[in-house]
């Protein structure tokens, strides 16, 4: 799947760059430098699950004992490593330096963009294993504890997970950097070149089309590609001692503390399923950053559409027009949201040979879910007003009512969605790895979109057929309810 | 099956009354240890013992004197709030039998639950085991060890590739192999026909 998704992006990027009228320079250091992006992200953030996995699982156990050298044991450690992620990693390597060489003509660009996609690779598979690593010891080593501790790791996690998704935001706004540079100051310039992954979309471009308008700035894209060269090898070494390490179990024993009271606070069941979740997500950078996703994607997006905001900002409200914004944010929110059901039902697989035998009804588990992803709505729909109120105050009242209304066809659109996962996959809907059950999701997925969307439509039907922006709300939100109430009805007579 | 972690293709089956389908209402009545314990590893005993506790629906102030008294006698205190995957294979199988135990079921189904228990846990589980029985509880033990099979169950179903070929008390399963004094391990050999096999393995690797 992630290989898939490399490939068609990395195709996609390199020919559109060529067809689009802009400045072809420009464009070949855009579309590698949003292939970089994307590679790290999208390595990093989907390795994360597996490489926490491989560190905190005890693989050379088995081959200890075998009469292997322990040179030969650490090379099988390090494929077993390689292994987990070889789909995603030949993909890139192959498909983005040949789709580049095929769209701008040069092999000499080509060469430089596969050792780009090398150097990028050795970068997500160490940041990977860092993370993974980091977070891992320090659950082993810092318990469970207080809610001051959990907000302690929660803010830990953010540290380091929020440069990932800026990384990620880097895919959104290459365009709009690379083309700043024209207006930059010279400094300015110099400071981009300099960063990755811009300085390494700049070699490639200087490799294809030998161009050198400013020499400082071709001097210093080479100088700081052979700097994170340098440090890709570094990396490297430092990955392979330390996936071996972790194969031998160098990783952190836990602690030993004598407590004082022991006591716990049972409660309802649908509120152990949430703190449950909500403690695991505290503690597993996969989980947190899957949960915090929409509402970074919030974020990303409102500043990469910003041209929308300065549409409507100011200019009388036109109800077609000052709606376009709001449905936008909403639908770009609810289909990163509706992704969270599957990952949170796919939290149930840990531990299912225990928990398969407790007395817990399929609805209390959809009930869990659905009020854990509306939270994670209802916050990344906080963070877009919080935005809306700083870039168009004029659309604040139109966005709380529409993202309010909405926010039931939102709770009804992920019951629909969990209900339909729920029946497709019956009993094993705990069990697997999620990516390779991807294709059980796609249906229920686009079922609860659909879900979501009908009040929306009847909204713009009302407003075409009556010119009504009130009678449009009344029935936007008539449906939105109607929605809700189904869904709930639905889940009750679950099991 | 009986836990619910496999669905039945036919026939029917009955706890205290209750049929399986009835799931809810019978795994609340049943505590389980399965053989292999994979527990929540990023949660702490604490934090794994709440969430089952609140899946029961357990009521705070009877499941801690309750836990209270678990925790001492398996000697759990000290990795309370260690998390599990930092735990010990005998540490993780405690929390499991803790979770099993803590709501005072009717039914426990416990799969080799005393493998990774140290000798002193095994021995108050054990004790616990028999104290649950006496009290009126029942208990489905699964072991391959035959000794303790032979000493803690009244009846000993013995099962070969998936048929139950032998059941009943150890003198009634004596009885079926007509053998006055044998152990529980030879009844099983002489039972599901594997004796002879037994020796001739034995000289072969002896030779």
């Amino acid at each position: 799947m992630m290989a898939f998704f490399i490939g068609v992006i990395g195709v996609f990027t390199f020919f559109s760059g060529v067809l689009l009228e802009m400045d072809r320079e420009l464009a070949a250091a855009c579309g590698v430098s949003s292939m970089l992006s994307i590679v790290l992200f999208m390595i990093v953030f989907m390795g994360l699950q597996v490489a926490t996995s491989f560190v905190s699982s005890r693989v050379a156990e088995f081959l200890i004992p075998l009469p292997v050298s322990s040179g030969d044991v650490s090379k099988i450690l390090l494929m077993c490593f390689i292994r987990i992620f070889d789909i995603p990693l030949i993909a890139a390597v192959f498909i983005l330096p040949i789709a580049y060489g095929v769209s701008y003509g040069s092999i000499s660009g080509a060469l430089t963009v596969l050792l780009s996609v090398v150097t990028t690779e050795i970068f997500a598979l160490t940041i990977a294993v860092f993370l993974a690593l980091s977070f891992y010891s320090k659950v082993v080593k810092g318990g469970g504890g207080s809610a001051l501790r959990t907000l302690m790791r929660l803010f830990y996690m953010l540290v380091w997970i929020i440069p990932m998704f800026l990384m990620y935001a880097v895919t959104s706004f290459a365009m709009q950097m690379v083309n700043l540079m024209k207006t930059l100051t010279r400094s300015l310039s110099h400071l981009l070149t300099l960063l990755y992954p811009f300085s390494l979309g700049f070699l490639a471009s200087l490799a294809t089309f030998f161009k050198i308008d400013d020499p400082s700035i071709a001097a210093l894209s080479v100088g700081s590609s052979l700097l994170y060269l340098a440090l890709a090898t570094y990396s490297f070494k430092w990955l392979v001692k330390r996936v071996v390490g972790i194969g031998f179990g160098s990783v952190a024993a836990g602690s030993r503390v004598e407590v004082k009271e022991v006591s716990i606070n049972p409660g309802p069941p649908w509120l152990g399923v949430l703190k449950k979740d909500l403690r695991i997500a505290s503690r597993s950078p996969s989980y947190f950053s899957i949960l915090i996703m929409p509402v970074i994607q919030v974020i990303i997006f409102s500043f990469s559409f910003s041209s929308l905001y300065s549409d409507v900002s100011g200019a009388p409200a036109e109800l077609l027009s000052s709606m376009l914004l709001p449905l936008f944010m909403f639908m770009v929110s609810l289909l990163i949201i509706l992704l969270l059901p599957p990952m949170l039902l796919n939290t149930e697989s840990i531990a299912y040979s225990y928990v398969g035998s407790l007395p817990l009804r399929s609805r209390t588990l959809i009930l869990a879910k659905t009020i854990l992803t509306s939270i994670v709505y209802l916050l990344s729909l906080l963070v877009s007003l919080t935005i809306t109120m700083l870039r168009a105050p004029g659309l604040i009242r139109i966005f709380a009512l529409f993202g309010g209304v909405s926010t039931f066809s939102a709770a009804a659109s992920i019951m629909f969605e969990t209900l339909l996962i729920s029946r497709i996959l019956g009993q094993t809907v705990s069990s697997g790895n999620l990516y390779s059950k991807f294709h059980y999701y796609i249906l229920p997925l686009i079922l609860g979109f659909m879900v979501a969307m009908v009040p929306t439509l009847v909204y713009f039907m009302t407003l075409l057929l009556t010119a009504s922006f009130v009678l449009g709300i009344i029935c936007l939100t008539a449906t939105s309810i109607l929605e809700f109430l189904i869904a709930v009805l639905l889940l009750v007579r679950k099991g | 099956m009986l836990t619910g972690l496999l669905k039945p293709a036919s026939g029917r089956v009955e706890i205290f009354g209750r049929p399986l389908s009835d799931e809810v209402a019978v795994k609340s009545m049943m505590g389980y240890v399965p053989e292999e314990v994979i527990l929540m590893d990023s949660l702490t005993p604490r934090e794994f013992l709440e969430f089952v506790a609140s899946i029961r629906r357990l009521n705070a102030d009877t499941v801690n004197t309750r836990l209270e008294k678990l925790v001492s006698a398996f000697q759990l205190r000290e990795y309370f709030d260690t998390p599990i995957a930092a735990l010990s294979k005998g540490n993780k199988q405690k929390v499991a039998v803790v979770a099993a135990l803590m709501h005072e079921p009717k039914l426990l189904i416990l799969d080799e639950p005393l493998i990774g228990l140290d000798a002193f846990s095994s021995k108050i589980l054990k004790e616990l085991l028999t104290f649950h029985a006496s009290k009126g509880g029942a208990v489905i033990f699964s072991t391959h060890i035959m000794e303790v099979a032979e000493r803690l169950c009244t009846r000993v179903g013995i099962i070969n590739r998936g048929r139950m070929v032998g059941e009943g008390t150890v003198d009634g399963l004596r009885k079926l192999v007509k053998s006055a004094e044998g152990s529980l391990e030879e009844i099983f050999l002489k039972v599901t026909e594997q004796e002879a096999g037994v020796q001739e393995i034995v000289k072969a690797l002896e030779a």
